[in-house]
This record gives structure tokens, C-alpha cells and sequence, in this order.
């Protein structure tokens, strides 16, 4: 085995957690960032690194928490897009405190005014809808007449001067 | 205010152009945690809406959580990457409960993660929370001393001689429980 680990070692350290090992009870609350921010900077004190280790060892989960954020520190940021950038600048008004609303998008603004119109015309739409029906009627009805003073002098005018098989089709 | 954020005492007292630039300066860092941490779970997508997250944790109730930042204690950058992992985590969560039933999954997919015990109490006096940090990250984390010691904050040396300590520690233990039971 590779730096100076040995299969006695890893033997010994897997007997010594499944001694160890604890029925899995409550999740234990995350540490503080700022603790744990301080930790991955070599900024903790020694009795602090110490009981910090502890909860590194007792909780396998954790520890991969430090060794996920140990390599990401490691790496390069990479540029954030530009409307994220935006979007987070947007949450903050000019000069005081504003709520921490994020930036309405094209839906959501139609959203507000289709709702902000609704709630005008709500109490008004059975009205509308009465005069809707009446306009209906006395439109159908007015066409109705319309194309029957129309039609009926061109029959009386036709049937006299041009078809004489019309007359006899009556009779 | 070294490796804080020379904008956050204008930031704090509401200057709208100290917040922007701090979005501006620090957005990166941000991304990158986030989307390192949504990347293997196929959420690569919901990274501009956990970034969005995390500056709405950052700003919401008069800065609340900004105001706990400690610039004597850690570097603004590792700060909010711990803070940017946490809400990213959060975030994986929340879709986690909201789509998954655990008795809809296959058995294989539950049985990915090698068995380990979640939680070991170690009795108190064997080893020192270091040692087993060290056996931690050799045995079961594969790590070379070097790698050990770049998450531990000591040289590879160090890790080494804590190494053989806690091993010598834990064949007496070991021997000696043995012998108890023998006599038992």
C-alpha cells in the first residue's frame, strides 16, 4: 500500500467504525459557515480545528461537504452569466431598503396585468354579457330584414320578365 | 479589511452602486459553487435561479446574513462558497421531497453509495479528533499524506507521524478489549 498506509491500517480503521458506528439518529445541524469558511482557510484555533475534526470524523457526510468545497476553492471561478449578474444587482433599490423581490419576467408581468384588469372588469361582466346577447339579436335580426327587402323585389322583377318556365314551376 | 470586500460598509448602510459591484465582483465565485454542486445531479439549469438564491439570503432582512460575514475570520470568496454550497444543497433538496418517493425507487439506485456507517462516536480517549481525521482521510478517502494535509492544514509529515500514533493507539486498543473478552 501506497504512503506508508498499510492493509493492517485499513483493517484496523474498518473494524474501529463499525465498533464505533452509531444508529443514524437526527441529522446533525450543519455547522456555522462562518465556521466552517474559517476552517478551510487554516484560520481556526487549535481547540476549535479539534472539535470541528471531531464532527469531521463523526459525520462521513460532512466530511465530504469539506473535501467538495476544499477542491472547489481550488478552482477557477467561471464567469457567471451576464443576466444572472443583472437579476441579482435588480434586488437592491437605489439608496434604501427595498423587499428582496426578484426581477419580474415578460409571463409574469402579464400575469400582474391580466389580474390587475380582472379585478376592474370582474363585477361587470354579466352586464356585459346581457348587452352582448341584445346586440347579437338585433344585429341577426336587422341583417334578417335587410337581405329580405333585397331579395324579394329581384323575384318579383325575375320571374316576370326573364324565366317563363318559372311561372309555370309555380303553378 | 484585506481579504474581505472593501464595499460591504457602503454596501450595509444601503448604497445601491456598493451592491452592485460586490454582485458584480463576487457572482462568479458564487456560479461556480453552485453549478459544481448541481452538475452531477442533471440540475445544471437551476444554477442562475440558486444564484439568485443566494444574493435574496445575502440581502433579505436588512443583510441579516451578509452582517455575520467575519472578515478576520475567513476570506469573503470561501465564505460565500460555503454559503453558495449550503443553498445549492438546499435547493436539491427541496426537488429531492418534492419528487421522489422512496419506495418508487429501484433498489439498485438506493444501493449506490458503498455501505458506511453514518455516524461513528469514537470513545473518548482512543484517539484525538486529528488522528482520526487522518485514518479518515487515508483509509477510506484513499489520500495520500500530501492530499491529507492540504485538507488538514499540515504538511504531509505531520499526517504521517499522526498516522502511526493513531494505528498504535487503536492495536492496544483493540488488544486490550480482546484480552477483556477473553477474560470474560
Amino acid at each position: 500500500m501506497k504512503d506508508d498506509k498499510t492493509k493492517e491500517g485499513a483493517d484496523l480503521w474498518r473494524k474501529a467504525q463499525n465498533s464505533w458506528a452509531e444508529p443514524e439518529a437526527a441529522v446533525p445541524a450543519a455547522p456555522d459557515p462562518l465556521l466552517l469558511a474559517a476552517y478551510l482557510d487554516g484560520r481556526l484555533s487549535e481547540a476549535e480545528s479539534a472539535l470541528l475534526e471531531s464532527r469531521l470524523t463523526a459525520n462521513p457526510r460532512l466530511l465530504d461537504e469539506v473535501l467538495a468545497l476544499k477542491a472547489e476553492l481550488a478552482e477557477t471561478p467561471v464567469a457567471a452569466p451576464a443576466a444572472a449578474i443583472a437579476r441579482a444587482q435588480a434586488l437592491r433599490g437605489g439608496g434604501r431598503e427595498s423587499p428582496a423581490v426578484p426581477v419580474i419576467d415578460s409571463e409574469e408581468q402579464s400575469d400582474f396585468l391580466s389580474r390587475l384588469l380582472g379585478s376592474w372588469l370582474r363585477p361587470a361582466v354579466p352586464a356585459f354579457a346581457v348587452v352582448a346577447v341584445v346586440l347579437a339579436c338585433a344585429g341577426a335580426f336587422e341583417l334578417g330584414r335587410y337581405q329580405s327587402e333585397r331579395i324579394l323585389p329581384q323575384q318579383t322583377a325575375g320571374s316576370g320578365a326573364g324565366d317563363p318556365f318559372a311561372l309555370e314551376e309555380l303553378i | 479589511m484585506g481579504e474581505g470586500d472593501a464595499d460591504l460598509p457602503a454596501l450595509l448602510s444601503g448604497d445601491k452602486a456598493a451592491w452592485d459591484r460586490f454582485v458584480a465582483r463576487h457572482a462568479a465565485v458564487i456560479f461556480s459553487a453552485v453549478r459544481r454542486r448541481l452538475l452531477p445531479a442533471g440540475r445544471n439549469a437551476d444554477a442562475e435561479d440558486v444564484v439568485q438564491d443566494v444574493f435574496v439570503r445575502l440581502c433579505q432582512k436588512d443583510f441579516r446574513l451578509l452582517r455575520s460575514y467575519d472578515a478576520s475570520r475567513a476570506k469573503i470568496t470561501t465564505w460565500l462558497t460555503v454559503i453558495a454550497n449550503s443553498a445549492a444543497i438546499d435547493h436539491l433538496r427541496r426537488l429531492k421531497r418534492r419528487t421522489e418517493d422512496i419506495d418508487d425507487q429501484p433498489e439498485a439506485v438506493l444501493a449506490v453509495e458503498p455501505a458506511m456507517p453514518e455516524r461513528v462516536k469514537i470513545p473518548e480517549g482512543v484517539l484525538s479528533p486529528r488522528q482520526a481525521l487522518v485514518l479518515e482521510l487515508l483509509y477510506r478517502r484513499d489520500m495520500t499524506p500530501g492530499e491529507a494535509g492540504e485538507v488538514m492544514g499540515v504538511d504531509p509529515q505531520t499526517v504521517r507521524s499522526m498516522h502511526h500514533k493513531a494505528l498504535a493507539k487503536l492495536r492496544v486498543h483493540f488488544q486490550a478489549e480482546m484480552g477483556e473478552s477473553e477474560d470474560v
